[in-house]
């Protein structure tokens, strides 16, 4: 061991080893392939980039600030990830391929409190960021609640953003779709269209006000942003038909805006028979839906079935699919993503630090 | 399943106090129509969730499955308000130094008026 020739030797394994433990990103190692990576935040303050072919976290992103709420939306080319952090307070861009941050706007300020619920979306030419801002003023001894704000960024505006335009939005909105008709989609107790040049808001899909006289308020719960993969923007509801009838009937059904065209439809695809907080549509076959909370579940809305159903080891929150539908992955929650097959076979775990709490589980591909 | 046309009393609760006892006689079978619950997820003066107890179907199986995994899924967004701190405003830190509820929840305190905000 004192042979001073083992020196070197020792070095360059060392930095040998320490290459094969980094897993590079395609773009680094200068590969034309695309890759497909799962992208997600998790306490206190990290953006995880993962290889879900290999089962590993390929870049750990340092976001200054706490943790909340973790929503993340991606820019077009996916290279860039928007998360809602410090508290439901910011939002902050990082490039993926770097974990440089490249984009900050906080929503509070001037004795104003300000939390988005979960509302970000991206302009489809990746030039504008959106939130939908629910703001408190604090006196001294007393909060005034303020409207609702709409705010618009330039995502060329740095780290200190200011918004280019600012509109009342409706009370209650969480998640967002921009669409390709330049439309922004806002899911509150409708689903409303907004134009974000003018912010003329109106009913997209109604729910709460829809007009359907043998079924009840519909009921949702809207936090995690997917559809990335189908491009669409979705949200799924429970409703009973006749309700206090004696074939009261209770659904699963969801509201969806189809982001390329900009046509909606709103459907019962299945019974309502366990809880699902967040749903996806097959890339294949539209029609057909993954679900997940404390089961994960497939309904087809061509028959509203059930077609398969399975316990999991914990509650989780966000679902997503590979690009060409084989695969599923599940996040949120606690510290684990779960990937299942299609024909929901356990295809492995991969253990983050930290808990993802109410993160989205975002498919990236660069 | 539907019982928003029926009375509390109806349903089997009492009030115990002049608080419940007041809501009792306010809320007629018309007022309990107008309440519209979920759609509004998160925040401590929007939840309406109560927390622990029973799914929609009477059971616990559609419950956080184990509490630990939905700790900080509820905490943070303050859906459960009445039996964890408000991180998002009062009580900020309360999770700090336990990142992963499933490993470090023996860490999580009460809280105390005046204490770390």
């Amino acid at each position: 061991m004192n042979n001073p020739a083992m020196k070197p030797l020792r070095l360059t394994l060392a930095g040998l080893l320490a290459l094969a433990a980094q897993p590079l990103l395609a773009g680094e190692a200068g590969a034309d392939e695309v890759r497909e990576y799962l992208v997600t935040m998790a306490r206190p303050n990290q953006l995880y980039i993962i290889d879900p072919e290999a089962q590993e976290v390929v870049r750990t992103c340092d976001v200054e600030g706490a943790f909340g709420a973790g929503t993340l939306q991606l820019s077009p080319d996916e290279r860039t990830a928007y998360v809602l952090h410090n508290r439901w307070e910011e939002v902050v861009g990082i490039d993926l391929t770097s974990c440089e941050e490249v984009f900050r706007a906080r929503g509070s300020g001037d004795a104003i409190r300000a939390k988005s619920i979960a509302s970000l979306a991206v302009s489809p030419d990746g030039s504008r960021l959106y939130s939908v801002w629910d703001r408190v003023r604090l006196g001294l001894d007393h909060y005034e609640v303020l409207e609702p704000q709409l705010a618009v960024y330039d995502t060329a505006a740095g780290l200190a953003a200011e918004p280019l335009a600012t509109f009342p939005a409706p009370r209650q909105v969480t998640t967002m779709g921009a669409a390709e008709d330049g439309y922004l989609y806002l899911a509150g107790a409708d689903i409303y269209r907004v134009d974000p040049q003018s912010g003329d808001t109106e009913i997209a899909i109604a729910n709460r006000n829809w007009d359907r006289p043998d079924f009840s308020p519909p009921d949702s719960l809207a936090m995690w942003t997917m559809g990335e993969v189908t491009n669409e923007f979705l949200r799924p509801y429970t409703v009973a038909e006749h309700p206090g009838e004696e074939d009261e009937a209770w659904h699963w059904g969801i509201s969806r805006v189809d982001l390329a065209t900009g046509e909606t439809e709103n459907k019962e695809i299945a019974p309502f028979e366990f809880i699902i907080f967040s749903m996806v549509s097959d890339p294949r076959e539209r029609d057909v839906f993954y679900g997940v909370y404390t089961q994960l579940s497939k309904l087809d809305a061509r028959t509203r079935e059930i077609v398969k159903v399975i316990d999991l080891d914990h509650t989780y929150y966000s679902i997503n699919t590979s690009y060409d539908g084989s695969r599923i992955y599940l996040g949120g929650a606690s510290s684990d993503i779960a990937i299942y097959d299609d024909d929901f076979n356990d295809l492995g775990r991969i253990r983050l630090p930290g808990d993802m709490s109410t993160a989205t589980l975002k498919v990236a591909r660069f | 399943m539907t019982n928003n046309k029926k009375r509390f009393t109806e349903l089997g609760l009492a009030p115990l106090n002049r608080k419940a006892r007041e809501m009792e006689r306010a809320a007629t079978p018309e007022a309990l129509e107008e309440v519209q619950a979920m759609q509004t997820i998160a925040g401590c003066t929007s939840s309406f969730d109560p927390g622990w107890e029973v799914d929609p179907f009477g059971g616990v199986a559609s419950l956080c499955q184990p509490m630990e995994a939905d700790l900080y899924g509820c905490a943070d967004p303050c859906w459960w308000p009445a039996q964890v701190p408000d991180t998002m405003n009062t009580y900020p830190h309360w999770g700090d130094g336990a990142d992963r509820a499933e490993d470090d929840w023996r860490k999580l305190d009460s809280v105390y008026p005046g204490g770390d905000k």
